[in-house]
């Protein structure tokens, strides 16, 4: 395997968007989808990628994890690796000849949302829980070759995404690749977070990835909470990123620009390819 | 005359108190002799830069190469109680009555659910957990899951599973593979013999029928080898076709049956070599 291709999105438990599926691999050639708050039945979208006859896909993963993956990937492209407690994050191993160990680590979260009653500090405190038990993963396989992807319910500027202690990522290659920060005489690994690249409407695609529909006096509107952050030997792999606004035959846009949110989803997803 | 002296201490102040890491590590040790090794216990310890120690408890499927975290225990560093415990039980959607309660105990000044403020009470809420249906249902699903890794997959199942043209696929690499043993049978062997021709081998191969059942799939083909002509001797003929049946199993072996072959004269050959002799 050379060049993969991984889209994320969250699905808001709507069973209306899995046609759309179909529709996306045909598009962009996807190895493997990660959805997150998808209906049970993921059939429907089986179907329609079985369909396209470019490799067999089907659900993988052990005891149904909060993110749940789609691919034709199979053994020894893909493995499962590891689900921490709630389900909340896991991590698959990819085989990438191109990378020293040939494996990137694929971990896959969904993290607790403030609707959900969690506070930022609360949040901050999951995000470095997580990193945490990710990096000792990386540990234990001898590397960092890691991608780190998902629903993190923060902006790439909140606290617990950009926290030393929290998953410590930064907005340029540049500050990512540098040596692991010293904080309090413990040392802490970066991720380089290229969603700060993709906010508002100078560059291409959607200003974000979520929006959020309020009256509040303080909404961005456009939020990131769906986000692909990467270790710094993953930087120069990163072939390509992007937020898609329609799946190469309809559009998952409202009238006003945002997402289809009543008849798709508030999110929109995310797609990237590795080159490994 | 003797009399007991009364001790004012309190009775959970004993000579066999367990530490979390001793009372954590008896488990995973458990849970590896229960399981005879098919899942293994591990349990890792970490400093936070909080100065909590966390103790985390997975359960490993070495034949799959997969680890799933069951619990963690945090305690203050030099401090062993309390723990508090971090598992699926502590955070399901069915707990949350629960959660609801422990949040109003700790507005009310009682500790949550989680936590264990000594070792039989740590002892009791990690059987709570690992006696747990997510828990119970994993460990289940990882040692079915392992034991199906180390038997192999019935092969007939596995064409039965794929559309027409992968099975096709599948059978012809199949006999691409093994198609080769056919030159080793019997019946070829006495075909060559007459020839002057050596160093045989596979050309080409044609599947004609498929017959897949329930025990094997029965792959008729037919078939042309070839071999060298030996200088200096007569040519009595250097290709043969014929046909076969491969029979492909369960495991996925492949037995060769009904071999035919049939010694193929090339006209043009025979002729020179005749107009050779003619010659001389």
């Amino acid at each position: 395997m050379i060049v993969v291709s991984v889209l994320f999105w969250n699905l808001a438990e709507n069973a209306a968007i899995l046609p759309h599926v179909g529709c996306l691999g045909r598009t962009h050639s996807v190895d493997i989808f990660l959805f997150a708050e998808s209906p049970d039945d993921l059939g429907p979208a089986l179907a329609g990628l079985n369909r396209l006859r470019r490799g067999i896909y089907r659900e993988a993963g052990i005891g149904r994890p909060k993110v749940r993956m789609l691919t034709r990937l199979t053994h020894p492209d893909l493995d499962y690796l590891f689900t921490t407690i709630g389900r909340e994050t896991s991590v698959w191993s990819i085989r990438a000849p191109k990378m020293t160990p040939p494996e990137v680590l694929l971990a896959v979260t969904h993290l607790p949302s403030k609707a959900g009653g969690h506070t930022d500090e609360g949040q901050a405190k999951d995000a470095g829980d997580v990193a945490a038990e990710l990096a000792a993963f990386e540990d234990r396989r001898n590397h960092r070759n890691t991608v780190f992807v998902g629903d993190f319910n923060m902006n790439p500027y909140d606290a617990g995404m950009t926290l030393v202690t929290g998953v410590h990522g930064l907005m340029t290659a540049q500050l990512a690749r540098e040596k692991d920060r010293l904080y309090r005489r413990r040392r802490y690994r970066r991720f380089y977070n290229p969603m700060w690249g993709l906010f508002g409407d100078r560059t291409p695609g959607p200003a974000g990835t979520h929006f959020w529909r309020s009256s509040l006096p303080h909404n961005t509107h456009w939020a990131m909470l769906d986000q692909v952050l990467v270790r710094p030997a993953l930087i120069d792999k990163l072939a390509s990123l992007a937020i898609l606004d329609n799946d190469g035959k309809h559009s998952l846009l409202a009238v006003d620009g945002a997402p289809h949110k009543n008849h798709l989803s508030d999110h929109l997803p995310i797609l990237f390819t590795l080159d490994v | 005359m003797t009399s007991a002296v009364k001790s004012y201490w309190s009775a959970q102040i004993k000579p066999d108190i367990l530490s979390p890491r001793l009372l954590l590590r008896m488990q995973a040790d458990a849970l590896t002799e229960q399981t005879k090794g098919v899942l293994v216990g591990e349990l890792l310890e970490s400093e936070r830069e909080d100065g909590n120690m966390v103790l985390t408890l997975d359960m490993v499927a070495p034949a799959i190469n997969y680890r799933h975290r069951v619990l963690t225990a945090r305690y203050t560093q030099g401090r062993l109680y309390p723990v508090l415990l971090d598992a699926d039980i502590f955070r399901s959607k069915e707990n949350i009555g629960s959660v609801v309660r422990s949040f109003s105990d700790v507005l009310e000044g009682k500790k949550p659910e989680c936590q264990a403020d000594n070792d039989e009470e740590l002892a009791k809420l990690v059987e709570k957990v690992l006696t747990s249906s997510s828990v119970v249902s994993m460990a289940q699903s990882l040692i079915a899951l392992s034991n199906e890794a180390r038997t192999p997959t019935n092969y007939i199942h596995f064409l039965k599973s794929l559309t027409e043209a992968e099975r096709q696929s599948a059978i012809d690499e199949k006999i691409a593979e093994t198609s080769h043993e056919i030159l080793d049978s019997e019946v070829f062997a006495r075909t060559i013999a007459v020839t002057n021709a050596s160093g045989w081998g596979m050309d080409d191969y044609e599947v004609q029928r498929i017959d897949l059942g329930e025990e094997a799939c029965i792959v008729r083909l037919t078939y042309s080898a070839s071999g060298e002509q030996a200088e200096n001797k007569a040519y009595s003929g250097d290709r043969v076709t014929g046909t076969a049946e491969a029979v492909i199993d369960s495991h996925g072996a492949v037995e060769y049956r009904e071999i035919t072959a049939e010694l193929v004269h090339d006209d043009d050959e025979r002729d020179s070599e005749e107009d050779g002799e003619q010659r001389e």
